[in-house]
């Protein structure tokens, strides 16, 4: 027992159990035009073994012919048969906590190769979802994925898909849990009359989430584990931090950290955060990451609030070449549902 | 003995038992024909002997007898198991415009506690403390040479105070980097860092963040409030080279926590966190004795020790990372119990006092009622000066009031 509670140390995607069988990925690619949506070859995503899968870690890698990019110019949907996975489209940096050994900035990214101290990142993304609690997939089945192009850059995005499966000889119950994850996104907003010296202190940029974005749109309950909560920031020039900017990246960049916050409350009038407190803050800094126990019904939701205010913003007039030129909050909820068989 | 006065159905307790005891030892004293008797008739002239028996015996129970243990504790791994009944709930606050400056200033501000009471129907527990530092004012500009820099090494020289009620969770004010370890704090977020280095980098960095996972949840009840403080200590712990735009921050602190519908013990774990601050060496310091004193009467259980050292250069401040030569040879201290027990005998420097990654060493033993921990530090007089910060994080077992 020991022993394999050492392995589940060293292994924790493939914890070793007398009875499990052996690992097997599963991986699929595609090249999705800007603002479009690509399904890839599903083929390749079927459970062949004849057996029942455990999917345990779903990992995304994906990027563009010139120009570099984060997770939130990726959205995907994942279906399971008639069961959805997401509601929608969601950004792949949305799934997962950040995990990266750089947590604070944007985390499991490859570092450009042409000047890897900048971080600048043109190479490519990588990210990674482990499922809290792994996803059957019977044989002859495949969890779909449809990936969604979401304009925020011009060129191109190659996708790719990957399952860390194992085969598994367990019987199966009555009900398997199968994850679930909603997704909500602020416009992208002109940040110019924060620094430009056109609004007064009290200038704010208010948004709400609707009853149908951060939604259980399933028929059972939800519970909720957790929120992810990323911003985006463009912007343009020719220094580091704007480069990263030009990437729609999730920089800790200080001045949106600094102007905008957020309150939430659940369809059934929780105040799961009462005050507007800082993005940053409720969404750590580091992991991006609120822990969270909520439960949802079936049409059961949250309400985001996200407000960006201007009332400590020293107007330089000139906005210097660092100003960003677009910021986007984007929020999801990651959870459980029990499904019947 | 006075305890047990106060106590009679212990002092009964304890008189029968030592009855029967006395009973038993005489009846092992007699023939074994006798002893197989259920019934025994004693002679006329014991029953003195076996009253002064009695009372030497139960004088004795009386006086060995140790207070009831508290049942047990609500612990921490069992309450971080949230369950289905369980809402979370995030509660936070700031203390806007805390003078900084650059130079060794005081000044302390109370977070105004009308968004942090527990106003839910349901007990709270929290989970995680937040704190972001950021400028008061914030210039759109940022990297290098922009004012806004300030706030990084700023959150080093900032401290909080937690109350619960009559419970001090800190011992008077505890810097803001004695809360967590630098693994999940600030050395893998790569930012707070020498801020040569960052400057070098052109990272960002006029905010600063820090959490503490206290070693057990907080519990608040409906109505009450963990009270929080906020403070700019003196004299600085590294040197703020860089001024803040307007000479003042913003503290924001957010409470992590959640609802609670389980019914809440008589004894419960509360977090206790003390610190000390090194500044002023090279030169022989140590603290007073009540800065790691257990101050209950309860033992604590103490969970880890955290340790940091910070360059005093003003041209280069910051926490120092591990790896860099100075603080290894000039900075180096012992440390012994109350009992003069010597659980750090020989200088030994900071980082390897702890993991150098975390900055933290887990330390399981329990310090007494009125034990205290004794540190001495000692530079070597040669340049450059480091300054240093312990911290020490315990639980302990309080009844509810």
């Amino acid at each position: 027992m020991s022993y394999a509670n050492g392995l589940q140390q060293r292994a924790p995607f493939f914890p070793h159990v007398k009875d499990d069988g052996a690992p097997v990925i599963l991986t699929a690619s595609c090249s999705v035009q800007s603002g479009g949506g690509v399904t890839p070859n599903a083929a390749a995503l079927i459970n062949q073994t004849g057996l029942m899968l455990e999917l345990h870690e779903v990992r995304f890698n994906f990027f563009a012919a010139s120009q570099g990019l984060s997770g939130a110019a990726l959205g995907v949907q994942l279906s399971l048969g008639p069961e959805s996975i997401t509601n929608g489209f969601v950004p792949v940096s949305l799934f997962n906590r950040s995990v990266g050994l750089f947590q604070a900035e944007e985390p499991q990214q490859y570092l450009g190769a042409s000047n890897p101290t900048e971080t600048v990142y043109t190479a490519g993304c990588d990210y990674h979802w482990k499922l809290d609690t792994p996803l059957l997939i019977p044989p002859g089945i495949a969890l779909v994925p449809q990936f969604q192009h979401r304009g925020l850059i011009q060129p191109a995005i190659t996708a790719r898909i990957t399952y860390c499966c194992r085969v598994t000889k367990r019987k199966i119950g009555k009900s398997i849990i199968m994850p679930y994850v909603a997704f909500w996104a602020t416009p992208a907003t002109t940040m110019a009359p924060f620094w430009n010296n056109t609004q007064p202190s009290t200038y704010t940029v208010d948004y709400s989430s609707t009853e149908q974005d951060l939604v259980n749109n399933t028929l059972t309950e939800v519970n909720i584990k957790r929120l992810i909560g990323r911003m985006a920031s463009y912007g343009t020039g020719g220094t580091r931090i704007t480069a990263l900017q030009s990437n729609y990246s999730d920089e800790n960049f200080t001045f949106l950290d600094a102007i905008t916050y957020a309150r939430l409350t659940t369809s059934q009038g929780h105040y799961l955060c009462r005050d507007y407190l800082l993005f940053r803050s409720i969404f750590s800094r580091i992991t991006r990451e609120l822990p969270c126990q909520i439960t949802l019904p079936p049409a059961g939701y949250i309400i985001a609030d996200v407000e960006m205010r201007n009332n400590n913003v020293v107007q330089n007039g000139s906005g210097g070449t660092f100003a960003p030129q677009v910021g986007m909050q984007m929020i999801s909820m990651i959870g459980e549902r029990k499904v019947t068989l | 003995m006075s305890k047990m006065l106060k106590r009679p159905n212990l002092l009964q307790g304890a008189l029968l038992k030592a009855g029967a005891q006395a009973k038993s030892n005489l009846i092992k004293q007699l023939p074994a024909s006798l002893q197989k008797q259920q019934v025994i008739s004693l002679p006329a002239n014991s029953t003195a002997a076996i009253t002064a028996a009695l009372t030497a015996a139960a004088e004795a129970a009386v006086a060995s007898a140790q207070p009831p243990a508290p049942p047990s504790p609500i612990v921490n791994k069992s309450l971080f198991r949230s369950k289905k009944g369980d809402a979370s709930v995030v509660l936070g606050n700031a203390v806007l415009s805390l003078p900084v400056g650059t130079s060794n200033v005081t000044s302390t501000a109370q977070l105004a506690l009308t968004h942090l009471y527990n106003t839910y129907r349901q007990s709270m527990l929290i989970d995680e403390i937040r704190f972001f530092v950021i400028p008061s004012q914030i210039n759109t500009e940022n990297g290098t040479g922009s004012p806004n820099r300030g706030a990084l090494a700023t959150a080093s020289n900032l401290g909080v105070r937690f109350q619960m009620g009559s419970v001090q969770i800190t011992r008077e004010f505890v810097h803001l980097d004695a809360l967590g370890t630098a693994y999940q704090d600030f050395l893998a977020a790569g930012y707070d860092g020498l801020l040569t280095n960052i400057a070098v980098t052109g990272v960002p960095n006029t905010t600063s963040f820090r959490r503490w996972l206290p070693p057990c949840s907080i519990l608040v009840r409906p109505g009450e409030v963990l009270d929080c403080m906020i403070t700019k200590f003196s004299p600085n712990l590294t040197p703020l080279i860089l001024t803040v735009l307007g000479g003042t921050v913003d503290v924001h602190v957010t409470y992590i926590g959640r609802l609670i519908d389980t019914a809440i013990p008589e004894y419960i774990d509360y977090p206790y966190v003390a610190d000390f601050a090194f500044t002023g060496l090279p030169a022989y310091q140590e603290p007073d004795w009540r800065q790691f004193l257990n101050p209950y009467d309860a033992p604590l259980k103490i969970q880890r020790f955290i340790a940091n050292s910070y360059a005093s250069s003003v041209t280069a401040p910051g926490i120092v990372p591990p790896g860099l030569d100075g603080p290894d040879t000039s900075l180096t201290f012992t440390m012994t119990d109350s009992l003069g027990y010597p659980v750090l005998p020989r200088y030994t420097d900071v980082f390897n006092f702890v993991d150098p990654n975390r900055r933290a060493w887990t330390f399981n033993r329990e310090l007494g009622p009125r034990q205290h921990f004794d540190f001495v530090l000692r530079g070597n007089n040669t340049a450059p000066v480091y300054n240093a910060l312990l911290a020490m994080h315990c639980t302990h077992t309080e009844r509810i009031q």
